[in-house]
C-alpha cells in the first residue's frame, strides 16, 4: 500500500522525521489552515468569567470572529459574548488610532462592568506599526481594571499557538506576588476549571494529598487567578502554556511539569511516573489500577477494531503515541498527518518506528494532500482534532471520527476515549454514507 | 474606528467577492494573506449555510518575510498548482487585508502569470477596504460576466426562457424562495435557463444571451443586468414577488415583458388556494389590528415583507431598516407608497435599539443579531443574512411568491398564538 503513496506529494517516512527532526513545509497552498491567533482568542476568551475583550482588527476578521462565536455560543461551550470589536479602518491605517482606542478603551472600562480587560491585536495594527503596547500602558494607569495585552499576529506562526502562549502569558500581570507558597498545591495550566475536578488526574492528585489550587484558562475564577502565584507546583497540560510557566517559575520560584496528553499505557505511566518524581512522592500505585483499566478497554476494542486501518491528524498532541495505543490495539496506521514535533514527539516517534517503520508522516497544515492520501489509501477509519470531512471520508467508504474537545480526559481516561471514539459511529452517520452510495450511483457528486 | 459591541460588523466587499465567486463550480478562489482569514472565511460560510467548500477556496499562506520582502512568490506557486492540479476555469485571487495594505500588485502578478496557467486569472486587490458586501457581489459578479460572456450574440428558443440574477450562497432562505419562484415560472410556461452566480458555471455565464429575459431579483445586480443589457440586448425585469398582491403584480409585469397572455386563471387558482386572510385564522379572542412591524432586512425582502404587513395583512410597518443604501434613490418613496416614513440605512447598534425601544412593535423581522438585540420583541422572524442559528436547507419554507405569503401568514397566527401577551396591549 505504501508503494502507491509514497509518490503522493508532501509525505515523508518516519525515519526521515527522525533524521530531519523536522515536520517538514506543507508544499501546496493551505485549507483549511489550524487557525489563527486572533480567532482562537475570540472563543477562548468568552470562557473566562467576568472578562471583556477588545478585539482591533479589520472588519473581515472581526465579521468573522463574531460569527465563529455566534456558533461556539449555540455549542456545548459554557460562554458568553463579550468581545467588543475595534474596526481597524483605512483612516486609521493613514493617521493611526492610538488616541481612538485610547479613548475608546477608557469609555469601555467607565461603562463595564468586567473584572479584567483583554486588548487584542491581529496581523494589521502589528503590521501597519501601531503601538497598542503603549495605549496599554498609559491605559493601566487610569483605570481600575486589570488590563492585559495579547498579540496574534498570524504571520509570523501559521497556526494559534503563539498567540495561545501568549494569551496564557499575560496572565502574568493579574498574579500577585505571593508571601509564601501553600505546600502541595498545585495549578493546573490549560484545562477548563469547570471539567478538570471531575479528570483522572484531579483525583490522583487529591488522593495523593494534594490540593488544587487554581485551573485555568477556561472558566477560571479571576480571583482564584490572583492568587495562582501562591502554590507550590504548576501541571501544564498543554504546551502552550510552557512560557508562561517558564515566566512563573522565574518570577514565583514555581517549578513546573508538563503532564503532556499521552494515549498509550506505557507514555501514560511514564507521565505519572515522572510527575510523581516532580511532586516528591510515587504516583504509580494508586493508578495501578486505572492502568488495568485501559488495558481491559485494550483487550475489548481488539474485538472489532483488529486489523483495520487508520489515518490520524493532529495539530498539537502526542500524535505518534497515539498511534503507539492504536497499534496496541491490532490496527494498523499507514499514515499521520503532523504539524509539531517536539522532544517528547521525536521519541514517540521513535518509539512508534519499532513498531512499524513503514509509516508515513504529513505535515497536516494544509489538508489537500492529506485528501488525496486517504482516497488513496482508503483507511478503515480517520480521525482528527479538527472537523473531518464527513461527506469526503463517506464518499471514500472511511468512517471519520472526530476528537472533541470537550470534556477534555486526562491520564489512562484518555486512551480509554480514544478507543471509545473508534468504537462507535455517530448517530446518523449510516444516513451519511447512504446519501453518498446514492449521490455516486446517481452521478450527482 | 468603529465600535461594535453586541452586533455584527460590516461584511466588506471582501466577502461579498469570496462568497460569489466561490459559488462558481469551476472556480477556484486564492486568498493571498495569512491562512487565519481563509480559515475562518470558510469556517463562517459554513455557519451560514452549511456547506462544504473543500476545494474551492486556498490561502497562499504568507509569512513574515513575504511581508517584510513583498513577495510574490507564495501566491504564483499557488495559482501555478491550483491550475495544475484541478483545471478550473477560473482562478480568483483576491487580497486579504494584510496583503492589501503593504501593497502588493495583485493585479500584476495576475497579469504576469496569465500566460502560463489556462484558468482565467480575475484579480481583486481591495482587501475588504473598497466597499460594501453588495457591493463586493457586484464586483465579484460584474467581473465573471466580463470575463465569461464571449459570444453576445442573442439566440433564443421556441418557449419563453429567462435567467434569474440575484442568489448568492448566502442570501436568507434562497432554496425556498427559489423554489418558489421555478414554480411559479413552471406554472406561466416559463423556462429557466440560467441562475446567476449562486452555482452558475461558467459556461451557464456564457449562455446567459440565449434566454428572452433577465430576471433581476436583487437590486446589486442591476448594473450586471445593465451592462447585458448594454452589450447583448438582452432586457431585464427587476423584483421580487412577495405577497399576494406583489406576486400578482410581478406576474403582470413578467406577462408583458414576455410578450405571453397574462395566465388570469393560473392566478386565479393560485390566490384561492394560498391567500389565507388574518380574519379567519384570527379568533375573536385575539384582537390583532394593534400589531405593527420593524423590519430590517436588504432592500428587496424589506420592500417584500412591507407589502405583505400592509397590503395583505392591513397591518403597520412602524420603520424599515437597511443595511445599504438601494441603488435606486427613490427607495423611500418604494416604502411611502406603504405609509412607511421612516426608513434608515446602516444604523448603529445604538440607534436600532432606541427604535425598538420607541416603537415597541410587536414583530420584528431581521437577521440573528437584529433578533437577538430586540429579544424584547414578543414576535421575531429571521428574514435577512446571517442567521447561523438558523438553518434554511429545506426549499419548502418560502416567503417569497403565493406560498411564501401563505407560509408567513401561518407563521404569523401561530407564533402570536405562543406569545398572548401580544394580544393584550
Amino acid at each position: 500500500m505504501n508503494s502507491a503513496i509514497k509518490d503522493l506529494q508532501g509525505t515523508s517516512s518516519l525515519c526521515e522525521i527522525l533524521e530531519t527532526r523536522s515536520a517538514g513545509e506543507s508544499s501546496v497552498p493551505i485549507f483549511p489552515g489550524l487557525g489563527c491567533g486572533f480567532f482562537s482568542i475570540s472563543h477562548n476568551i468568552p470562557a473566562i468569567r467576568g472578562a471583556c475583550a477588545v478585539m482591533i482588527a479589520p472588519a473581515l476578521c472581526a465579521y468573522n470572529a463574531r460569527l465563529a462565536l455566534s456558533r461556539w455560543e449555540q455549542s456545548s461551550r459554557d460562554i458568553e459574548n463579550n468581545l467588543i470589536f475595534f474596526l481597524y479602518e483605512e483612516d486609521d491605517l493613514i493617521h493611526g488610532a492610538g488616541e481612538s482606542i485610547r479613548q475608546a478603551l477608557i469609555d469601555i472600562c467607565q461603562r463595564g462592568t468586567f473584572k479584567v480587560l483583554f486588548v487584542v491585536t491581529s496581523c494589521l495594527p502589528e503590521i501597519v506599526g501601531e503601538d497598542v503596547e503603549a495605549v496599554v500602558r498609559q491605559l493601566r494607569d487610569l483605570v481600575s481594571v486589570p488590563v492585559l495585552l495579547i498579540k496574534t499576529e498570524n504571520f509570523t506562526d501559521m497556526t494559534a499557538r503563539l498567540s495561545q502562549a501568549n494569551a496564557l502569558l499575560s496572565f502574568l500581570d493579574l498574579m500577585e506576588h505571593p508571601r509564601e507558597h501553600i505546600q502541595k498545591s498545585v495549578n493546573i495550566i490549560g484545562s477548563s476549571a469547570r471539567d478538570f475536578p471531575s479528570s483522572e488526574l484531579s483525583s490522583v492528585l487529591q488522593e495523593a494529598g494534594y490540593s488544587i489550587n487554581t485551573v485555568f484558562p477556561s472558566g477560571c475564577d479571576l480571583d482564584r487567578l490572583k492568587k495562582a502565584s501562591r502554590a507550590e507546583y504548576n501541571v501544564l497540560l498543554t504546551r502552550n502554556a510552557t512560557l508562561l510557566a517558564e515566566k512563573m517559575q522565574a518570577e514565583f520560584c514555581i517549578p513546573f511539569y508538563l503532564f503532556d496528553a499521552a494515549y498509550s499505557p506505557q507514555a501514560i505511566s511514564d507521565n505519572y511516573a515522572g510527575l510523581g518524581t516532580f511532586l516528591g512522592c510515587d504516583l504509580l500505585p494508586s493508578v495501578a489500577a486505572r492502568k488495568d483499566g485501559l488495558t481491559d478497554a485494550i483487550q475489548s476494542a481488539r474485538d472489532h477494531l483488529e486489523g483495520s486501518s487508520i489515518i490520524i491528524s493532529l495539530s498539537n498532541s502526542r500524535v505518534f503515541d497515539m498511534a503507539t495505543l492504536l497499534y496496541d490495539v491490532g490496527m494498523y496506521v499507514p499514515l499521520i498527518g503532523f504539524n509539531q514535533l517536539t522532544t517528547t514527539d521525536l521519541s514517540d516517534a521513535s518509539r512508534l518506528s519499532c513498531r512499524d517503520s513503514e509509516i508515513l508522516t504529513i505535515n497536516n497544515l494544509s489538508i489537500s494532500p492529506l485528501d488525496e492520501c486517504i482516497a488513496t489509501i482508503r483507511p478503515n477509519y480517520y480521525l482528527s482534532f479538527g472537523n473531518p470531512d464527513a461527506i469526503f471520508c463517506a464518499r471514500n467508504g472511511v468512517r471519520a471520527r472526530r476528537l472533541v474537545s470537550r470534556p477534555h480526559p486526562n491520564g489512562f481516561d484518555a486512551g480509554r476515549r480514544i478507543l471509545e471514539i473508534l468504537s462507535k459511529d455517530k448517530p446518523g452517520l449510516s444516513t451519511l454514507v447512504l446519501r453518498e452510495q446514492m449521490r455516486e450511483k446517481a452521478g450527482i457528486l | 474606528m468603529k465600535v461594535i459591541a453586541e452586533g455584527l460588523p460590516e461584511a466588506t466587499d471582501y466577502f461579498g467577492i469570496v462568497r460569489t465567486l466561490i459559488d462558481i463550480p469551476d472556480c477556484i478562489v486564492v486568498e493571498h494573506g495569512a491562512p487565519g482569514t481563509m480559515t475562518y472565511t470558510q469556517l463562517s460560510y459554513n455557519t451560514i449555510n452549511r456547506e462544504r467548500i473543500h476545494g474551492r477556496i486556498f490561502s497562499s499562506g504568507v509569512d513574515e518575510t513575504d511581508i517584510v520582502m513583498g513577495s510574490d512568490s507564495r501566491l504564483i506557486r499557488t495559482i501555478l498548482w491550483i491550475d495544475e492540479k484541478y483545471h478550473p476555469s477560473a482562478i480568483a485571487v483576491v487580497a486579504s487585508a494584510i496583503t492589501a495594505v503593504i501593497g502588493l500588485d495583485v493585479v500584476g502578478i495576475c497579469h504576469k502569470v496569465q500566460s502560463q496557467v489556462s484558468a482565467r486569472l480575475i484579480p481583486f486587490p481591495s482587501g475588504g477596504f473598497s466597499g460594501t458586501y453588495f457591493s463586493g457581489i457586484e464586483s465579484g459578479s460584474r467581473a465573471l460576466v466580463d470575463t465569461f460572456l464571449v459570444d453576445r450574440k442573442v439566440s433564443r428558443s421556441d418557449s419563453p426562457t429567462v435567467n434569474i440574477l440575484g442568489p448568492t450562497g448566502d442570501v436568507f432562505n434562497r432554496a425556498s424562495d427559489y423554489e418558489e419562484i421555478r414554480r411559479i415560472l413552471g406554472l406561466l410556461g416559463v423556462q429557466v435557463n440560467t441562475v446567476f452566480p449562486r452555482g452558475c458555471s461558467t459556461s451557464g455565464i456564457a449562455s446567459i444571451p440565449s434566454a428572452d429575459l433577465n430576471l433581476v431579483t436583487r437590486d446589486l445586480m442591476l448594473p450586471v443586468a445593465t451592462y447585458i443589457r448594454d452589450i447583448c440586448g438582452q432586457e431585464y425585469l427587476y423584483g421580487l414577488p412577495m405577497g399576494i398582491r406583489g406576486t400578482i403584480q410581478w406576474i403582470r409585469d413578467l406577462s408583458a415583458h414576455l410578450d405571453i397572455p397574462y395566465p388570469e386563471m393560473m392566478v386565479a387558482r393560485e390566490v384561492a388556494s394560498w391567500a389565507y386572510a388574518l380574519p379567519e385564522l384570527f379568533g375573536r379572542v385575539h384582537p390583532y389590528e394593534q400589531f405593527s412591524a420593524v423590519i430590517a432586512a436588504p432592500f428587496e425582502y424589506a420592500y417584500g415583507l412591507s407589502r405583505i404587513v400592509t397590503e395583505d395583512w392591513g397591518l403597520q410597518v412602524s420603520s424599515v431598516l437597511l443595511p445599504e443604501k438601494p441603488r435606486s434613490s427613490s427607495y423611500s418613496d418604494a416604502f411611502a407608497t406603504f405609509g412607511i416614513s421612516r426608513v434608515e440605512v446602516d444604523l448603529s447598534d445604538n440607534r436600532y435599539r432606541d427604535i425598538l425601544r420607541t416603537e415597541k412593535p410587536t414583530l420584528l423581522f431581521g437577521n440573528t443579531y437584529h433578533l437577538k438585540m430586540g429579544k424584547q420583541v414578543p414576535i421575531r422572524i429571521h428574514a435577512a443574512s446571517p442567521t447561523p442559528d438558523l438553518i434554511t436547507l429545506f426549499d419548502g419554507t418560502p416567503y417569497a411568491g403565493f406560498r411564501g405569503y401563505a407560509y408567513l401568514t401561518q407563521r404569523l397566527v401561530n407564533e402570536a398564538i405562543a406569545h398572548p401577551e401580544v394580544f393584550r396591549t
